[in-house]
């Protein structure tokens, strides 16, 4: 099985806490689209370092995806490209 | 926690001498993953404190105290420090937060925000005061004396939520006969108490499909070390004394 993590972008907010109730903070985070890339994390693991980045799709394509549906495309990719294993080592 | 230790306890035992510890003879409360003391690689822990450790990651709890016997006073983080020592303070990155949730218990207490000591004695006999006192009766657990292992910096460094330690009785077993009354005496404590999680920030971490977000991380500038996680409905809940602060959620799918 392969792991991978899509990463959003971080949303920073200055808030205000009032005296005697709780303020209501809601986010909204987009996913890292990168120029044509969707930015993607793999984890570590015995014999691979983590990565921070890799080319899968193109925006128009990924954005709608769930994550079953990435990962099986990430599987086609790497069968067809074994090579992209070893920069993860 | 330690239903084995309760076991053999003696009922009206003014000073714990029996069942602290559990069937393997171990002090629950010394057993938790310490952050400055290390157990070591191969650390094992005890069954309980795995059940409790375990229990307390899945739900995202916001505010808790823990009830002991043995003094009378309301003990918040850090309970240790690098050094290991005691009658030093040792605050967490929520000092100030945590200051007022210890008063909030102390102040509705009839007796316990006047800090006075407990007497010692042994076999019914008095054997003086014991030699410590408590400012509003509260106290930081380190600046009392240093405790590593403890559930309540675990908690306060490994899950959402914020807890202190509450000192309810200078009987480490009272009597069955006087439950009633440690309750009359606590329970306007514990509403106000519990009333305190109506401060800071709440709220949802969604995408731009509004699915919601679970593990999101929300994080307080200044407060680094306490971050938050949303849960699955990717809400969060953030216990703050009122200010301003900047906030940011980041995740990963």
């Amino acid at each position: 099985m392969i792991s991978f993590y899509i990463r959003f972008e971080s949303l920073s907010k200055t808030v205000s806490v009032p005296p005697y109730e709780t303020a209501v903070v809601n986010f909204t985070l987009q996913r890292i689209n990168v120029g044509e890339k969707i930015r993607l994390s793999i984890p570590p693991s015995p014999g691979r370092m983590s990565s921070s980045t890799t080319t899968v799709l193109p925006p128009s394509k990924a954005a709608h995806l769930s994550s079953n549906e990435i990962e099986n495309l990430l599987k086609k990719k790497l069968k067809q490209a074994p090579s992209l294993l070893c920069l993860y080592r | 926690m330690n239903p084995d230790g309760y076991e053999i306890a003696l009922e009206g035992d003014e000073n714990g001498g029996y069942g602290r510890g559990n069937a393997n003879q171990i002090d629950l409360n010394r057993d938790f993953p310490d952050q400055y003391f290390s157990k070591g690689d191969h650390a094992s822990f005890e069954p309980e404190t795995l059940a409790v450790m375990n229990w307390s990651q899945s739900f995202p709890f916001v505010l808790s105290a823990n009830l002991h016997g043995g003094s009378l006073v309301a003990n918040y983080p850090f309970d240790d420090n690098p050094q290991g020592r005691s009658k030093v303070d040792s605050p967490s990155p929520d000092d100030a937060l945590f200051r007022k949730l210890a008063k909030t218990y102390s102040l509705a207490h009839p007796t316990m925000h006047l800090g006075k000591p407990c007497h010692q004695s042994f076999a019914g006999r008095l054997l003086g005061v014991l030699d410590e006192s408590f400012k509003d009766g509260i106290t930081n657990g380190a600046d009392w004396y240093s405790v590593s292992g403890g559930m309540q910096d675990w908690n306060y460094v490994h899950t959402n939520d914020m807890e202190i330690t509450v000192e309810v009785s200078c009987f480490k077993y009272p009597k069955a006969k006087d439950m009633k009354g440690y309750w009359d005496l606590n329970r306007q404590s514990l509403l106000e108490y519990i009333e305190q999680i109506h401060h800071g920030l709440k709220g949802f971490v969604l995408d731009v499909n509004g699915s919601p977000l679970f593990n999101a991380s929300i994080a307080v500038a200044g407060f680094e070390g306490k971050n938050v996680r949303s849960y699955t409905n990717g809400d969060y809940w953030r216990l703050l004394l009122p200010g301003e602060y900047h906030v940011t959620a980041s995740a990963l799918e």
